[in-house]
């Protein structure tokens, strides 16, 4: 996995990081494995990078392409333990000096990538524990994802209300 | 009668300037240990989300919203629910852990009072009202053959019931119904879909329905 996020970063493939990303963030749901949570982050954070071309013409883009590229090399090489930290903190250094954004890549890119895990059916807590996200942030883009339309419950809103006002009935009878 | 509130929808209205709307009502809103440091003291450490916390705690000080003690009993049923709905679904023989502590915590205080619960988002709300319904959702969302425990699903109705979940929708809607909010149904269906926007798990047929149906 990491071969194949360091040669699409490699090859500027931002579309690739990012279907990768997704596809791992399901797989990270699924598995409940943290390290994927991270590897979909990094993967999403890089294609995100990938797309902005203030980072791109940044003087400073080049320095910051290798120090991932060597992250990422020492991590298929299994030399660091704390790879993924390191790419992690490489990309906040990118956007705190080149971005234009206050909330970092690195944090959309934890809340983008739970809401993905939220859609396959894991609750929300579970799905921004596992990814380190704010569960603020979280229900932020749940809620601008079509992941409710998807599925129309039996029970509607009327239904609802009309239970709630049998039970304040039966409470007070 | 008490109304048990998980973390999500709190977090809508407080988002959306609605929280006002729990005060109006004839309810004791309780919650979890666990989502009172969700909600209101983790949040405090982001400046992004700081506002929204201190507004929660605001009603938690003023006291519409309670912070429940879950006892030993409720600690023993909320163990049993998490256990139990993290090992209903299966993919290739590995459970699939699909809720948390602060959601089993929730569905313990809500049995040991009033069966309401107040509850935003999709995962939790199918598993205790239409446990095959979600093993579908996961089936098609993860492309994978999903297998479903039913004796554990019936299991975890017997512990908890008949729980009426509501959402932050349901609530806002009850209180439109009740007089409590603008008269104008602009403004209702505007608030329904800022709470969609803000997590809520309400679809915008659902909204059309109530509205115009």
């Amino acid at each position: 996995m990491i071969r194949e996020i360091r040669k699409a970063f490699e090859a500027n493939d931002d579309t690739f990081l990012r279907n990768l990303a997704t596809e791992t963030a399901r797989r990270a749901a699924v598995e409940q494995d943290r390290r994927l949570a991270q590897m979909s982050v990094i993967a999403y954070s890089l294609s995100k990078l990938l797309t902005k071309p203030h980072f791109l013409r940044s003087p400073n883009w080049p320095r910051y392409r290798n120090a991932i590229l060597s992250a990422l090399r020492d991590a298929e090489q299994g030399r660091e333990k704390n790879v993924l930290e390191r790419v992690e903190r490489t990309i906040r250094r990118i956007d705190a000096e080149d971005g234009h954004f206050v909330k970092s890549i690195v944090d959309k890119a934890r809340s983008k990538m739970a809401a993905i895990a939220y859609s396959v059916g894991i609750s929300t807590h579970v799905a921004a524990h596992l990814f380190d996200a704010d569960i603020h942030d979280l229900l932020d883009y749940v809620g601008k994802m079509k992941v409710h339309d998807e599925h129309i419950p039996k029970i509607g809103i009327k239904e609802r209300i009309e239970a709630l006002r049998r039970l304040i009935h039966a409470n007070n009878s | 009668m008490r109304i048990i509130a998980d973390a999500g929808p709190l977090i809508s209205l407080s988002n959306t300037c609605l929280l006002w709307v729990l005060e109006k009502l004839p309810f004791d809103f309780i919650l979890p240990p666990w989502v009172v440091n969700e909600v209101s003291l983790f949040p405090r450490q982001t400046k992004h989300y700081k506002l929204s916390a201190l507004r929660i705690s605001d009603y938690i000080g003023a006291g519409v919203l309670k912070e429940g003690d879950l006892g030993q009993r409720g600690e023993e049923i909320a163990r049993r629910v998490q256990q139990i709905a993290n090992n209903v679904y299966f993919i290739k023989h590995r459970p699939l852990k699909i809720i948390q502590r602060g959601e089993a915590e929730a569905v313990a205080l809500a049995t040991l009072t009033d069966h309401i619960m107040l509850v935003d988002e999709r995962t939790i709300r199918l598993l205790l009202e239409d446990p095959l319904e979600l093993r579908n959702v996961l089936q098609i969302r993860t492309g994978a053959r999903v297998s479903m425990d039913h004796e554990r699903a019936e299991e975890l109705q017997d512990i908890v019931g008949d729980v009426l979940m509501l959402r932050s929708a349901d609530i806002v809607a009850y209180a439109y119904e009740e007089g409590l909010l603008s008269k104008n149904k602009d403004y209702l269906e505007a608030a329904l879909y800022a709470l969609k926007f803000a997590g809520c798990a309400i679809s915008e047929q659902e909204i059309r329905d109530y509205l115009y149906g």
